[in-house]
């Protein structure tokens, strides 16, 4: 690809902070995996990363360094899929993997992407596996697959869509929601040292928990939501601490949803359900409440809409963006510290079903999706559901289990069955 | 399959104890199948890479200082025929090797460490240097002991104050330390200057830092007030 020929694109509203934020031992990153029935074929894998790479534009930028701002540039840069390694998600970027931000990893017979957010989001990161892992089933079984929501065949047409900054398309400014949110509680415990990762993955029966969410009346992601709540405000009870702060969740909206956008970068926003334990002590039913009424309140397009111009207003300004690069990122880095990660206590991004057409699901055994290392190590958790299971997988950087703990034990309590598997061994 | 006692979950094949609390999994019907497959591979980690870089450097720094070590003390005694200026070289080099290879080493706590390593290392450092070149004075016993157990002190109390009270108050702790801090170090100059204590300079900095740590308390304190300077003053 010749230098003039080269394209490039903005860093969408979500986007640019991470980069801002990056240090040299890490990066804000989520990974999706896919388990098949058989070992992966490394050779074959490479083959079909190729072929995707033809079609699905996004996998072929790299990231770079404005005066102002960072952009996406196109490359030719070849991506060469990996062994996996015992910790995932750690740093994205360097030499590595070649400045392109994203790897593609294998493990018996398990295919995973990991993505740095700043070009995608959980919903863009889970089409590109799709797409992948479809084209490998083509290669290496000789299937034909059919045309499937969110899977992106090679044969398919290139739709501009998929490159858009839909935050800008679809915000309307004629008002703005204010930031302003007291800081949540923070889970204390020693800090796994250089950056480490603790995986852990329960493996729970989807009716199972389906059940018992009908039972509070309300969804599977806000019975989740809850247990986390309730785990944390068990830990934070027993911390002895001496101020009680709330806790609250961050729950990331796919607004595609809402907007039917196409495109394959980040297009989320997050709202944080949670409770005020300085108003007494909340039994569990009542934390459901709180979190479904919370939900449907600030599920809204007109509220997310509301924050979304909020984001890009920041980002519009003249002054911000007048500042160069340097500095930008030093204040970037600044507001992080201080709102970033210090609203919630945690977070909980749930992708939801995941259905693959027969050709490929009888190949495939699982679907699985986890967040990288929060920078302040926070315990945080992604969830799947595939083929009548559910996975949910927590990551952190604590040395205690006591919230993963007392989030699977409590599912073990209402009569959940948990499978646990762990990168600790 | 085989379930934790404590946390009543079923464990993967290839965990040998619970990763939630760490009980082991024992199970009389079902021996642990030590080559079942792990869930991830046991490949060296990134963290054990960051590991492998720290102790080439710590070798690196080694070998470094370990040759003007070797190398000046043999000169000065084909030279001088004794150890003489030399022992300057030794003492920094000793110093400048227990200053570096500590945060390098340590994975935990890493300040409170290094600090104290570095009090301690200081402290033999100047009492070289003060045998050596002014054996006749005290300067060390009377002016780098107390100031470095009153840094040392100071130190612990911010600490302590960082990870129990809010930053307001910690800051204003700080200029309350310091204020004590600099009468105390007057003190300490007029008795090694042998002259009669008066407070002089030492009144504008603690003066100084009272007002300061005052401020700052109140503003801690005081909420009405916080949100009065919120108001006006932000940006």
């Amino acid at each position: 690809m010749s230098t003039a020929a080269k394209k490039w694109y903005k860093l969408d509203n979500a986007a640019k902070i991470y980069p801002a934020v990056r240090t040299r031992t890490w990066s804000g990153n989520f990974r999706v995996s896919a388990t098949l029935k058989e070992d992966v074929d490394p050779v074959i894998l490479q083959a079909a990363l190729d072929d995707i790479r033809k079609r699905i534009v996004n996998l072929n930028l790299e990231l770079k360094k404005g005066l102002f701002w960072y952009f996406f540039e196109e490359t030719d840069r070849p991506v060469y899929v990996q062994p996996d390694t015992h910790d995932p998600c750690g740093r994205i970027g360097g030499r590595h993997n070649n400045e392109m931000p994203y790897r593609v990893c294998y493990y018996r017979g398990r295919i995973a992407i990991e993505v740095f957010h700043a070009l995608a989001d959980g919903t863009g990161g889970m089409i590109f596996l799709r797409s992948l892992l479809a084209r490998y089933i083509e290669l290496k079984y000789h299937e034909k697959i059919p045309e499937y929501r969110d899977i992106i065949l090679c044969s398919s047409e290139f739709d501009e869509e998929e490159l858009e900054d839909a935050f800008k398309r679809y915000a309307r400014f004629r008002t703005i929601k204010s930031r302003k949110e007291l800081h949540g509680y923070h889970f204390q415990s020693e800090e796994l040292p250089d950056n480490e990762i603790s995986v852990i993955t329960g493996i729970i029966p989807f009716d199972k928990i389906h059940e018992k969410s009908k039972e509070y009346s309300v969804t599977v992601t806000e019975y989740i939501v809850s247990l986390m709540i309730n785990a944390f405000m068990t830990a934070q009870s027993e911390s002895n601490t001496r101020v009680e702060r709330p806790i609250k969740v961050s729950v990331p909206i796919n607004l595609r949803k809402i907007y039917s956008s196409k495109t394959l970068r980040n297009f989320a926003l997050f709202i944080n359900p949670g409770i005020e334990p300085r108003y007494g002590e909340f039994t569990f039913r009542e934390i459901t409440e709180e979190v479904h009424h919370f939900m449907r309140m600030n599920n809204k397009e007109k509220y997310l809409n509301a924050i979304m111009c909020k984001n890009l207003s920041d980002e519009m300004s003249p002054i911000v963006r007048a500042i160069p690069l340097g500095i930008k990122n030093i204040a970037m880095y600044i507001a992080f510290k201080m709102y970033g990660e210090t609203l919630v206590s945690s977070t909980f991004s749930n992708l939801g079903r995941i259905d693959l057409p027969d050709e490929m699901e009888k190949y495939v055994d699982r679907v699985q999706f986890m967040l990288g290392r929060f920078m302040n190590g926070m315990p945080s958790a992604a969830a799947t559901s595939y083929q009548g299971n559910m996975y949910i997988t927590w990551t952190s950087g604590k040395e205690d289990k006591k919230v993963e703990r007392e989030f699977f034990t409590s599912l073990v309590k209402a009569g959940v069955p948990v499978l646990i598997e762990s990168n600790c061994l | 399959m085989s379930y934790c006692v404590n946390c009543g979950v079923e464990l993967d094949k290839s965990q040998k104890e619970c990763p939630l609390c760490s009980t082991p999994v024992i199970n009389p019907n079902e021996s642990l199948e030590s080559d079942a497959p792990a869930p991830y591979p046991r490949t060296e980690t990134v963290a054990g890479a960051m590991r492998k870089l720290r102790s080439i450097a710590v070798m690196l720094v080694t070998v470094i200082l370990f040759l003007p070590l070797l190398v000046c003390p043999l000169c000065d005694f084909i030279i001088t025929g004794r150890i003489t200026w030399s022992v300057y070289v030794i003492a920094s080099v000793v110093y400048a090797y227990t200053v570096v290879i500590p945060p390098l080493v340590f994975k935990r706590n890493i300040l409170v460490k290094c600090v104290w390593i570095d009090f301690f290392t200081t402290l033999t450092f100047l009492y070289v240097i003060n045998k050596v070149t002014t054996p006749d004075s005290n300067w060390f016993y009377i002016l780098v002991v107390p100031i470095s157990i009153f840094a040392m002190f100071g130190f612990h109390i911010i600490l302590w104050a960082c990870r129990r009270i809010n930053v307001l108050s910690t800051v204003s702790l700080s200029f309350l330390i310091s204020a004590f801090f600099s009468i105390y170090l007057e003190y300490i100059l007029s008795v090694f200057l042998q002259r009669s204590f008066m407070i002089s300079w030492s009144l504008l900095v603690s003066a100084s830092c009272l007002a300061l740590a005052l401020v700052f308390l109140l503003i801690s304190r005081m909420t009405r007030l916080r949100a009065f300077i919120k108001k006006r003053m932000h940006l």
